[in-house]
């Protein structure tokens, strides 16, 4: 589980510690004054943040390391590379 | 050597700088700090020397992962004090080691060896602990056990060690 991602998504300048990897048994420790969020909130706004999580990895994959990229600009050209990266975008939204 | 011999008359010829005991943590917690306050990463261990003049060699392997520019430094307690940390004043936080995150390095994880010889000059029980802050001017995360993102089995689900060994003297 992403929970300190959770956490950040809900509240960006929340300064907390999240002992374990499961909701229900971890531990948070919230520091220097940031107000607790309620489980049940961090728990509804999980599967969003888990679905951006493997949409980034997604485009990530295909978009192929920068040295490829490189060469791909330098052999076809940036508008086709941007063609290709615009279409990997389209193939993984974000929202 | 038996123990009941050590005890009765100090350490025999060529028994100085032998490990005496040893005690270990094997910690797996997945822990994720965001705070710009030194924090318990979880990795503390307890040993009771035999001796007041023993030395105890501190072995801490946090393996770990942050966000991209967490600025993890890390800082090695004997109880409440701090040890092991440097004498230079200046600009740059005082810790006993650091570790930047950049680039790829939050899909790894990273295992930093935070060894020091103490002398503890105690026969009571001592706990060693380490902290770790993140941030300071970012706001990034410090991640223990475990990549920055587990989105596939391209990224770690790891642990990290303590291990304390009594030196006789």
């Amino acid at each position: 589980m992403e929970i300190l991602k959770g956490i950040i998504k809900i509240n960006p300048n929340a300064q907390v510690v999240v002992r374990g990897n499961d909701l229900n048994t971890c531990e948070i420790e919230w520091h220097n004054g940031t107000p607790p969020i309620p489980k049940e909130k961090i728990l509804a706004i999980l599967p969003q943040v888990e679905k951006e999580i493997k949409t980034i990895q997604n485009r990530v994959k295909e978009y192929g390391s920068w040295q490829d990229q490189l060469d791909e600009i330098y052999h076809k050209g940036i508008d086709a590379w941007k063609a290709r990266i615009a279409s990997i975008k389209a193939k993984y939204p974000k929202e | 050597m038996a123990l009941t011999k050590l005890l009765s008359r100090g350490l025999g010829t060529g028994v100085g700088g032998k490990v005496l005991q040893v005690v270990t943590q094997f910690y797996d917690t997945q822990t994720s700090i965001n705070s710009s306050s030194f924090t318990d990463t979880g990795l503390s261990l307890s040993i009771t020397p035999t001796s007041t003049s023993n030395k105890v060699l501190v072995m801490f392997y946090p393996s770990f992962s942050g966000n991209e520019n967490a600025y993890c430094a890390f800082k090695l307690f004997r109880g409440a004090t701090e040890i092991g940390t440097t004498s230079n004043t200046g600009t740059g936080i005082e810790c006993f080691t650091g570790f930047t995150i950049v680039g790829a390095f939050k899909f790894s994880t990273v295992v930093q060896p935070i060894v020091y010889l103490d002398s503890p000059s105690t026969t009571s029980a001592t706990t060693y602990k380490l902290q770790v802050s993140p941030m300071r001017t970012s706001s990034e995360q410090f991640y223990l056990n475990r990549s920055h993102t587990l989105g596939d089995d391209n990224q770690f689900r790891t642990a990290s060690n303590v291990i304390l060994m009594e030196i006789a003297d």
